[in-house]
């Protein structure tokens, strides 16, 4: 049954993933096991596909919309065992201020969101200060910031000023990306993460909130 | 009188930006997404990647004509006003076969008369080369980086580095310093083909991005005169803006060249190489119709690697370049944009195989972008000549051939495409001699070791 649900991820069928889940629940299956090892192992592995372009995006956002169907089933029944079995770190992300290019940040917004993360989506070309002032209002643990453009990429170093100044730079993980950024870069201004690629920012993501606690 | 019809005709798009269709960008997305995907099995369209330069006239014609459909269905998306400009098929069909089949680019003995090339053309491509969009350091090596271009003989056209800097300053999107940079751009690139002995040479470009800054570029004094150019960008996939727009209005009213940049996303929304070749096809029609565009600039972006030389990317760019050399009288410019970094025979190998497929495809060039574009300063003028020089060995080869010679050299590189992996090579400040901007004997002995590889090919430069 966990091969099923994890298949039917991979295979972007949105009813057999509702299908799977529902079997999944009446087979006894406990249902935040069927998350993890079904569901999400099935989106681990698009991820990875995608990252070595077996697959392309249309074929992630078809296996997104497969794990928000069986999610629908398997995470009310997971809170109704146990309400706190599934806790959501929350990751505000944007383009940051002066770039409109968004479908990096948007093929990371979507990984994230299907791998578990609640995911607050502000767009493209937003200033520092709307980015800060989300993450306060909903107690984000990732604030990411994205951009295609050098020119915009200074912006992210004055977000992390900014954080630094207003005396918030610990309640927040930071990470980076976009086509221009490098890794060294990040490092450089003083980021907690960057990532490569959707599959690389979701796995920096969890590593990140393992190793640095927001506080 | 074509100033005056080229008004009409942008007072009509920016009518139908205003008034046409309301959709919420999300839902243009998904449209473009099932429609593309639907469209590409319509008409039968098939990734082979034995058969990088595609040799089936049928299925050639029925991108051009997938990319028709795809664009005459969606219209091209103006995320200002959240409208379509909706296109009919008379109108594109009009446009099609008003173009001229050559521009006479810059002015005087410099100038270059760059054609509408067909599949197998025997007529050399022209370059438009530069280091697009990659970060450069500003002042002296920024002119000089230039200046390394201009100086090639092979070359015909410079432009297009994005500063990091003006006087010590980070530059920003919409600030004091964006619109300074365009003009000091504009000023260096002059500059640049002056001490090149080439006053008159194309400039083809400034990076940067606002398109109110760009303006700012434009002085027949000491900045773009008519006889440049300016790209002016859609965004991805198949999207305008009024601020684009307005560019072009004051573009064609000062008379320069209107270069349609299209930086089509394989991977990304439009899938795999069949659909990103109908949306690419779909994407040089808008500009043609809409950007009232001279010539198309097509930087394929691999939503991986940033790149556009491996297998995918070649398959996507030369059946492009084909469906329009055979259907229209668009003219594509090859941006390429490769993996490598300068000083490293890889870049030069990427470049080689990029110069010869859009030169048997019927498209010009445009490059060389490297490392992705995440480097700065990680370029120089050797790789553009490695592309033009390609080019021109391979103008009136026939596709066969082009592909017997492909099949052999890919596998030298194209296990190092990822990102990641790539070798990055060195600076610009690195490989020259900064004084005379002329490339040091490790970079010259590299280029003429790979174009021994291609000349034992079958390949002369």
């Amino acid at each position: 049954m966990l091969d099923d649900l994890a298949n039917s991820v991979i295979s972007g069928d949105a009813n057999r993933a509702a299908e799977a889940a529902k079997n999944a629940l009446t087979g006894g299956v406990d249902p935040l096991n069927a998350i993890t090892n079904g569901l999400n192992r099935g989106m681990k592995q698009v991820g990875e596909d995608f990252s070595k372009l077996k697959v392309y995006l249309p074929e992630v956002m078809m296996a997104a919309e497969a794990m928000k169907a069986a999610l629908a089933i398997l995470e009310p029944a997971a809170l109704k065992k146990d309400s706190t079995s599934i806790k959501k770190s929350k990751v505000v992300i944007a383009t940051i201020a002066g770039d409109i290019h968004d479908i990096g940040k948007n093929i990371v917004s979507l990984l994230m969101r299907a791998n578990g993360f609640e995911i607050y989506d502000l767009g493209r070309d937003v200033p520092i200060d709307a980015m800060i002032s989300k993450a306060m209002d909903v107690n984000a643990e990732i604030i990411a910031a994205s951009t295609l453009l050098s020119t915009s990429m200074p912006y992210m170093e004055d977000m992390i000023a900014l954080l630094k100044e207003r005396g918030l730079r610990g309640k927040f993980i930071i990470m980076v990306g976009g086509g221009p950024v490098t890794k060294e870069w990040a490092t450089s201004i003083g980021a907690d993460g960057y990532g490569d690629d959707g599959d690389e920012a979701v796995k920096v993501a969890y590593e990140l909130l393992q190793r640095v606690k927001p506080n | 009188m074509v100033t005056r019809m080229q008004s009409y005709r942008m007072d009509d798009m920016t009518k139908r930006a205003l008034e046409g269709p309301y959709m919420e960008e999300a839902d243009f997305d998904l449209k473009l997404i099932k429609r593309t995907k639907e469209i590409v099995k319509e008409h039968g369209i098939r990734f082979d990647p034995q058969v990088i330069i595609p040799t089936d006239d049928t299925m050639v014609d029925e991108v051009f004509n997938a990319g028709r459909q795809l664009l005459l269905e969606l219209g091209f998306y103006c995320q200002t006003t959240k409208r379509i400009i909706k296109l009919e098929e008379w109108e594109i069909n009009q446009v099609i076969r008003s173009l001229p089949t050559a521009w006479t680019l810059g002015e005087g003995k410099d100038s270059v008369v760059m054609h509408m090339r067909r599949v197998e053309d025997p007529t050399p491509p022209v370059i438009h080369a530069g280091p697009t969009g990659t970060l450069t350091t500003e002042g002296d090596v920024y002119v000089k980086t230039l200046r390394s271009y201009a100086q090639e003989p092979s070359i015909d056209s410079v432009g297009a580095g994005t500063l990091a800097t003006i006087d010590g300053f980070r530059i920003r999107k919409g600030t004091p310093q964006e619109y300074r940079a365009a003009k000091t751009l504009a000023g260096w690139a002059r500059d640049a083909i002056t001490q090149a002995g080439r006053p008159g040479m194309h400039i083809n470009d400034v990076a940067v991005v606002s398109p109110e800054a760009k303006i700012c570029a434009l002085s027949p004094e000491h900045g773009l005169r008519p006889t440049d150019g300016m790209l002016v960008a859609q965004m991805i996939e198949l999207k305008t803006s009024l601020a684009h727009l307005s560019l072009i209005e004051h573009m064609l009213s000062y008379g320069c060249f209107v270069g349609n940049l299209m930086t089509p996303i394989l991977g990304g929304y439009s899938g795999g190489p069949e659909g990103t070749a109908i949306c690419t096809v779909a994407e040089h029609l808008a500009g043609a119709v809409c950007y009232n565009a001279s010539y198309h600039y097509l930087s394929l972006t691999n939503v991986r690697n940033l790149n556009g030389t491996d297998r995918l990317g070649l398959w996507t760019i030369s059946i492009v370049g084909q469906s329009l050399a055979r259907n229209s009288n668009l003219m594509s410019i090859y941006d390429c944009y490769c993996a490598a970094g300068p000083g490293e025979e890889m870049l030069l190998r990427e470049a080689a195989a990029g110069g010869v497929t859009a030169s048997v495809s019927g498209m010009n060039l445009m490059g060389c972008g490297s490392c992705g574009g995440k480097l700065q300063d990680h370029l120089t003028g050797v790789e553009a000549r490695m592309l033009k020089e390609a080019g021109v060995a391979a103008a009136g080869m026939n596709r066969e051939e082009a592909n017997g010679f492909l099949r052999q050299w890919l596998p030298l590189y194209e296990g190092m495409v990822d990102i990641s992996k790539s070798p990055k090579g060195k600076t610009f400040q690195e490989l020259y001699s900064l004084s005379a901007a002329k490339p040091n004997k490790e970079w010259e002995d590299k280029y003429r070791k790979v174009i021994g590889e291609m000349a034992a090919l079958g390949i002369e430069i």
